[in-house]
């Protein structure tokens, strides 16, 4: 194998992949990356098994063939270099010989052999959505899936392809996000997945502003195809829990309270809540909503009243402030509207005006109150 | 079916025969002729006691005191049957003050052994040496002497041949002989005791207070674990030692107890002193102790067995009490703190202890945050950075390092060391194979178990809210999670389930065994909801944490299973919140099963092990 390649082309493309790979795995194999020379096309493989991008870019091939080699070494060397024309020559027992104007290289490589194959994703299960779309979505709802394997559905985001509506759902129990656009058109089909959260984020990463997603699905896989790079990923095949059960459908009790000013209170005050648990308790008044934070161990405590507008008897209820912060930071616009029912049940938290075609709904599970 | 006995009239047995039937019970084993003998020189006064044997004691045990000595015509007498010096009248049994009185030890002795006494009272010039043979053939001759008696016993067993073969190896009859010496050891500090295996010295301790005593018995190792014992309660005194509960024995092997000077074994009390350290030791673990007991011998009976090991009280229920309160008060005052020792010390040598390293107080000084009232926000503050959005959203939009480490969510509550500044922490941690934390003190150096750290604070938090009904957390959940329990895990959960509701679980019972968690305590890691529950069954149902109550068995449970595993990689923020929050706790240098969270390894100990002192 024999190809010269600019060091922006190589560096540019090495970095779409390279936060792939896993910072630690019991398969050493994981650490490389694949190069591999076609046609007048140098690709770039990482893969954690759970997840494999491909980036590419031309340049010249002088001998086809295939290599890999450390991730991040790689990285590290190419980093550190000015503009100039890199050539690759690696022997037949994977001997790397890196060339350029600066100096030479040389790096031990393995074959491909040993190296995990990309999965093949065909299918004629295609969906298109816009980049901006598809962006502001996984942006506002992977921030509330769960970290923790006991549940692996909830460490994905639930997408749902209907008819009408693309909706993305994402919850840890303890809160919930269900985001739903109507821009979009149906592929002709109906379906519904769990994708892992990480590699949304490697999508979300990838993608450009302007233009239109291609999403490809087939029985274990999602295959995200974009400029310059492919994502593929395996799903997650879980059962995921009836998320519009728990979402109450009418409630009694609103109150409409400005968002930076109930963010940065919510802030302020969460200091003074014990560190185990950061719960902050509200208390909602027909003008004003008054948070409150106690730590009982160290005896810090703090009080705050922020104007608001409350439509019913007085009511207290704690949240998290972690979770609260989490999803006020997540609306957009100056003012949010939280329902409740009583302090013993889910608050739900809305945008005052929704985007266009877009429907954001946020769900938070208060913590009981007793003493 | 019997052989014909019959036949054989009844008759006084002949005193050779009496004694060696007696010798039965008082002379079991070389170290009961040992007690013996060395409880004869302290009653006849002497302040200096020495001790040879050889042989495991079965061919010599000698012991040579300097007390008051006996003459030409009290030594033959003291061969006799219940001759004594000790008790003249019925009356002086209730107000026994000496450790001999029966006056069934030397004769029992001399039945099956061959015994030489040489002896000279202080008020003559010569003195006496007397030999028997067996109990017999009994010889008296006069000849120069020291003050005081020296009483050899020779070939011990040597005419009743089924004991001699009873008798087990040398070592084995050593360490008895140790056994028993050392509670002499103990018991009189103001004796100058030396003890001899054939010409070898194996102790020489010279006459001092108790404190310098243990020390030298026990070694320097466990004396520094040590806590100083001194209650009193209306005429009965307590004074002595207790270990630590983390300087425990897997025997009784260094437990010490006495009354008026005199060892004792009493399983009641012995008892009490276990259920003193509550928790904190596991049954099958012996903490190590040495206290004195003094109070009337009228209210005390040791006329129980032969070898007086036994005695009765007569207030009893009491006494049980008062070691259950002087062992609890003692371990709860302050200087309980476990040090890490890198090699063997200690033993008989004396050695210089450093003092800096057995102030508790200060290394929660010295690790807490300096400006105190700082302390736990700048932890706060360092936890909320992750709920900031700029930050976040920016390194997500214009991924500036391509190195840097990408959270698998934007909502990852990682918080990295570069943030340190914001906390201001003064003090460093580290850990160390994501189990241990680590950080430099003035002595040394402290290291901390962060899982039984943490199940500590978690076990006082919950206690505090079962006992005082402080304000308990429950997260309610989004999907209450039903779970099946089999069937033995059902009866459990039926025991405990009211208690698991107090602490923050809301749990029904849906039907038959199937259960429904709907809330949980607001510090449970989400997604771990049933899991935890099942954890809990488990333990309650297999720790045998026998000294628990209900509600401490199921606080045990849940802060050993919500708490932090080893493993689990900790922040300077979360490392430091946790040692803020440990040293909010009432005793932070235990966890609930007595393992120690906190060890200190000495500077000195350090420099030892690098050799740069000697």
């Amino acid at each position: 194998m024999n190809f010269t390649v600019t060091r922006n082309d190589f560096y540019k493309t090495l970095q779409k992949v390279i936060n792939v790979i896993p910072t630690k795995t019991t398969s050493e194999i994981l650490y490389n990356v694949l190069l591999l020379a076609e046609g007048n096309q140098l690709k770039i493989i990482a893969t954690d098994l759970e997840i494999t991008q491909i980036a590419w870019t031309s340049c010249q091939i002088n001998k086809e063939g295939s290599v890999i080699v450390p991730g991040k070494l790689l990285l590290d060397i190419i980093r550190e270099m000015p503009e100039i024309d890199l050539t690759f020559e690696v022997d037949s027992n994977f001997k790397i010989l890196i060339q350029s104007s600066l100096g030479e290289y040389k790096i031990s490589g393995q074959g491909k052999t040993e190296y995990p194959s990309v999965p093949l994703v065909e299918s004629d299960d295609k969906l298109s959505l816009k980049n901006s779309v598809l962006k502001r979505m996984i942006e506002k709802t992977i921030f509330a899936c769960s970290t923790d394997n006991l549940r692996p559905a909830l460490t994905g985001v639930y997408c749902q392809i209907l008819d009408e509506e693309y909706r993305m759902v994402a919850t840890d129990g303890h809160r919930l996000v269900r985001m739903i656009t109507t821009d979009y058109s149906n592929p002709g089909f109906t379906t519904d997945i769990i994708v892992p959260t990480k590699a949304l984020t490697f999508v979300a990463r990838n993608l450009p502003e302007e233009g239109v997603q291609k999403i490809v699905l087939s029985e274990n896989h999602i295959l995200f195809e974009l400029p310059g790079t492919k994502i593929y990923s395996r799903l997650i095949k879980e059962p995921y829990p009836d998320y519009e059960r728990v979402i109450p459908a009418d409630y009694n009790k609103e109150m409409i309270i400005d968002k930076t000013q109930f963010v940065s209170s919510v802030k302020r005050v969460s200091l003074f809540s014990n560190p185990m648990t950061y719960q902050v308790r509200l208390h909602l008044e027909s003008t004003q909503l008054s948070i409150h934070a106690q730590d009982i161990d160290f005896g810090g405590e703090a009080n705050e009243s922020i104007p608001c507008q409350y439509n019913s008897e007085a009511l207290d209820i704690a949240y998290n402030a972690n979770y609260l912060a989490d999803i006020l930071r997540h609306i957009d616009s100056e003012k949010i509207r939280l329902m409740v029912e009583d302090s013993d049940g889910p608050g739900i938290i809305f945008p005052t005006e929704q985007e266009e075609k877009e429907d954001i709904l946020m769900l938070i599970m208060p913590v009981r109150l007793n003493n | 079916m019997n052989k014909q006995r019959n036949k054989i009239k009844i008759h006084v047995l002949p005193d050779t025969l009496a004694n060696k039937i007696a010798a039965g019970e008082v002379v079991e084993r070389p170290y009961s002729v040992v007690k013996e003998l060395v409880e004869n020189a302290i009653d006849a006064g002497a302040n200096r006691i020495s001790i040879i044997i050889e042989q495991g004691g079965k061919k010599l045990i000698q012991v040579i005191d300097n007390g008051y000595g006996m003459n030409g015509e009290e030594i033959p007498l003291a061969f006799a049957r219940h001759a004594t010096s000790k008790i003249k009248s019925i009356q002086d049994l209730d107000q026994i003050d000496t450790l001999g009185f029966r006056g069934e030890a030397l004769p029992s002795i001399a039945s099956v052994a061959q015994v030489e006494i040489k002896s000279r009272p202080k008020n003559e010039h010569l003195g006496t040496v007397y030999t028997l043979n067996g109990g017999k053939d009994g010889r008296l001759k006069k000849l120069a002497a020291n003050v005081g008696t020296s009483i050899s016993v020779k070939n011990l067993f040597f005419n009743t041949p089924a004991r001699r073969r009873f008798l087990k190896s040398d070592a084995s009859e050593y360490q008895k002989i140790m056994d028993v010496l050392k509670r002499f050891f103990l018991a009189y500090p103001h004796i100058h005791f030396e003890f001899y295996v054939k010409d070898r010295q194996v102790f020489n301790l010279k006459a001092t207070d108790l404190g310098q005593r243990v020390q030298s018995v026990l070694g320097q190792t466990i004396f520094k674990g040590l806590l100083p014992v001194n209650h009193s309660l209306g005429g009965i005194e307590l004074s002595g030692f207790i270990s630590r509960p983390d300087v425990i024995r897997k025997s009784r092997g260094h437990q010490f107890l006495f009354l008026n000077g005199r060892p004792i074994q009493d399983k009641s009390l012995s008892h009490a002193i276990f259920q003193g350290y509550a928790n904190l030791i596991a049954p099958g673990e012996y903490p190590v102790y040495c206290l004195f007991l003094e109070m009337e011998p009228n209210l005390v009976d040791v006329n129980v067995h032969p070898t007086k090991m036994e005695v009765r009280f007569t207030n009893e229920r009491s006494l049980y009490y008062f070691f259950i309160n002087s062992v609890h008060k003692t371990l709860s005052q302050e200087g309980v703190i476990p040090e890490f020792h890198l090699g063997p010390s200690g033993g008989a040598v004396e050695k210089t202890t450093t003092e800096a390293s057995n102030q508790p107080r200060e290394i929660i000084n010295e690790l807490r945050h300096r400006h105190s009232s700082m302390a736990r926000y700048a932890g706060a503050q360092l936890s909320l950075t992750y709920f900031s959005p700029d930050e976040e959203s920016k390194k997500e939009k214009t991924s500036p390092e391509p190195m840097q480490e990408v959270p698998p969510t934007l909502s990852n509550p990682a918080v990295d060391l570069s943030q340190d500044h914001y906390a201001r922490v003064d003090v460093q941690f580290w850990q160390i194979h994501n189990r241990y934390i680590l950080s430099e003190i003035k002595s040394g150096i402290v290291v901390i178990d962060q899982h039984v750290a943490h199940e500590r604070i978690l076990f006082e938090r919950i206690s505090k809210q079962l006992q005082k009904g402080q304000q308990v957390y429950s997260q309610k959940l989004l999907f209450p999670q039903k779970i099946t329990l089999a069937y033995d895990d059902f009866m459990i959960f039926k025991q405990i389930y009211e208690v698991l509701n107090q602490i923050g679980f809301s749990i029904k019972v849906f039907s038959g065994n199937t259960i429904v968690i709907e809330a949980m305590p607001a510090d449970v890691k989400v997604g771990r909801e049933s899991q935890i529950l099942l954890d809990i069954i488990d333990y309650y149902r297999n720790e045998p944490l026998k000294d628990f109550n209900h509600l401490e068995k199921v606080a045990a449970a849940y802060a050993c299973k919500n708490a932090i595993k080893s493993g689990e990689k900790l922040s300077q923020a979360e490392m430091q919140t946790l040692i803020d929050q440990l040293f909010a706790c009432e005793s932070p240098f235990f966890c609930p099963h007595g393992r120690p969270i906190i060890i200190t390894i000495d500077l000195e100990e350090l420099d030892r092990k690098f050799k740069r002192i000697p």
